[in-house]
């Protein structure tokens, strides 16, 4: 047993969700999803993870994509925006996540009181 | 873009050649322009390729993901297992990825010939003819009555078809196995 294991688990599982709710946000290019995900050590993921995550909701239809122009000699970006198939996964997602907390949480009530 | 990515781009493209050109187009120019942020923060060549680790290692990642996704079968996925095998697997993966690739898709054709087989022999036999082109023999045994032609025949199909789906949901497995990228993150 180690918590790195667990930890890195942890990440698996989650790391779609948190892409998907910074997506539906507005629309985010990859290295800007890396960026942001980089300030939480949790969930923080490098290119060689995160671009074939992007490859595979681009494959299913949870997000879409597009490549625009940036100004100031900055490289074109392929900026990814939520499907409605997306979204729908999404918010099914949340659902259990917040029972997953939920249930965490009373769990834990139990043992403190019991 | 100096020599250093630019090689780096090069490789990822020749790991990806099993993907269609637009797909893996698309790949590369994401790679450059990400390769290109990184320099603009201040990244050496050096930093960024090792950031973005070994070309192989990123590649399997995509063909990993495109492959394992879901279990069906598909000529194209085929195509990808073989080109995956060919380029990623090693000494271990040369050999038993494509034999047992190759003998389950073998057994799914077979399974699905053998009845084929039956119910011709089987309607000829009705409308009075033998055709000696088809028969059964398994060791010792041979079904020489039509009727219990059309049985076996049906049984050793299912079983065949079963056996060689088996071994492609094995190899499947074993290829999510060795796509260690996605495991370790």
């Amino acid at each position: 047993m180690d918590v790195e294991d667990w930890k890195s688990q942890i990440k698996r599982g989650s790391l779609e969700f948190c892409i998907l709710l910074l997506i539906k946000q507005r629309p985010y290019y990859g290295y800007e999803i890396i960026s942001v995900l980089e300030e939480y050590p949790i969930v923080a993921a490098k290119e060689n993870t995160i671009y074939p995550l992007l490859r595979r909701l681009l494959k299913g239809e949870y997000i879409s994509s597009s490549w625009q122009e940036s100004t100031e000699g900055l490289p074109p970006r392929k900026y990814y925006t939520i499907t409605e198939k997306g979204n729908d996964y999404l918010n099914a997602m949340s659902l259990e996540w917040d029972n997953l907390l939920t249930a965490i949480s009373e769990i834990k009530g139990a043992l403190n009181h019991g | 873009m100096d020599k250093i990515m630019n090689d780096y781009l090069v490789k990822i493209e020749k790991y990806l050649k099993s993907m269609s050109s637009s797909e893996r187009l698309d790949i590369v120019k994401e790679i450059k322009s990400v390769m290109l942020e990184l320099q603009n923060n201040g990244l050496s060549s050096e930093q960024i390729i090792e950031r973005l680790g070994n070309p192989k290692e990123l590649a399997k990642a995509y063909l990993g993901e495109s492959i394992s996704k879901n279990n069906s079968f598909s000529w194209r996925k085929f195509g990808a297992v073989f080109a995956f095998c060919r380029s990623f697997a090693g000494v271990s993966g040369m050999i038993l990825l494509p034999f047992i690739s190759t003998l389950s898709i073998a057994l799914m054709i077979g399974g699905v010939i053998s009845p084929i087989g039956g119910i011709i022999k089987f309607a000829g036999y009705l409308m009075g003819y033998d055709i000696a082109g088809i028969t059964i023999e398994m060791g010792g045994f041979t079904a020489e009555r039509p009727v219990q032609f059309l049985p076996i025949s049906i049984v050793t199909g299912v079983l065949m078809f079963l056996l060689g789906r088996v071994l492609w949901k094995l190899t499947i497995k074993y290829i999510h196995a060795i796509s260690q990228t996605k495991k370790t993150l």
